[in-house]
């Protein structure tokens, strides 16, 4: 019972912001690339929310499953960065080009891409974990500075932009994320 | 879209200045052909153009707008601007251009 109560309520977190999103009206002026790259970046939110608590073991799975669902979800995570600028590039590549290169005018798109290359960084150190030259807990601490830095510079992002994502929805995502993220970066740090 | 192009300096308004505009509306991205217009400014400097209603692309509710320097022989340096509307629900956008000698 608790357990069913945990999944539903996590699958409610998840889903609300897409849910919300999927009702914005501007998404009636987009075409089908914009609208995708702007549910990827909204996906790769909400799947924040997932990735402190796996790692955490705050859902009820077994360690060994709670890890190899870490991994997959991460790269997930990765795959929905990828898809969101990839998106965003098709439609506008001289506003991506300004993001990239740190120049746009807008405020949000810095901590866009600040996140993104913290995802970047925390995927591969998972991909090369065995490879790296770290201790286990000296690679979770850096890997979990890594998931601070995307959470942080995710809610900067999204909560600056004028979006599909609906208001209510995304400040509650928000706190939710920066909550999960920071309980579980306070069990990290701890541990040492 | 309303705005006014002046000399700097002096503030002299510019006649028959080019501008060029173009924005993401409810017709279309801002890409599409059909979301760019021009026109030209009146005896005072004065520009005004209808267009579909400006909805938030790439974050905010915005337009774009260019003085290219290339369709006239006035001497004035070209110019890009790319201001914000205050609400999403906003339907006029004022611009001022102020033009300096190339």
């Amino acid at each position: 019972m608790r357990d069913t109560l945990i999944w539903l309520g996590l699958a409610a977190a998840v889903a609300a912001p897409i849910v919300a999103a999927a009702f914005s009206p501007l998404l009636q002026w987009r075409d089908g690339i914009y609208i995708t790259a702007g549910f990827a970046g909204i996906i790769g939110m909400a799947l924040l929310l997932v990735q402190p608590l796996l790692a955490a073991g705050d859902l009820p799975l077994s360690q060994s499953r709670a890890r190899r669902v870490h991994r997959v979800t991460g790269a997930m995570l990765f795959t929905a960065v990828v898809v969101h600028v990839a998106g965003l590039w098709i439609t506008s590549p001289p506003d991506v080009i300004d993001a990239l290169t740190f120049t746009s005018p807008t405020p949000f798109a810095v901590w866009g891409v600040i996140a993104m290359w913290a995802a970047l960084a925390a995927a591969l150190m998972a991909l090369l974990r065995k490879r790296l030259p770290l201790r286990p807990m000296t690679w979770r601490q850096v890997h979990m500075t890594l998931a601070l830095i995307i959470a942080g510079g995710t809610i900067a992002h999204a909560l600056l932009i004028q979006g599909t994502m609906e208001v209510v929805t995304k400040s509650a995502l928000s706190a939710l994320v920066a909550l999960a993220v920071l309980r579980t970066a306070r069990l990290i740090f701890r541990r040492h | 879209m309303t705005g006014t192009v002046l000399r700097a300096g002096d503030g002299a308004p510019i006649p028959n200045a080019r501008i060029q505009m173009w924005a993401h509306t409810t017709e279309g991205h801002e890409r599409d052909q059909r979301s760019h217009g021009a026109t030209l400014t009146d005896a005072q400097g004065r520009f005004v153009m209808d267009m579909p209603q400006i909805v938030p692309a790439f974050g905010q509710p915005h337009g774009h707008l260019a003085y290219d320097a290339d369709y006239d022989d006035n001497g004035f340096q070209t110019v890009f601007l790319r201001p914000i509307m205050a609400r999403a629900s906003d339907t006029t956008l004022d611009v001022q251009f102020v033009l300096v000698p190339a």
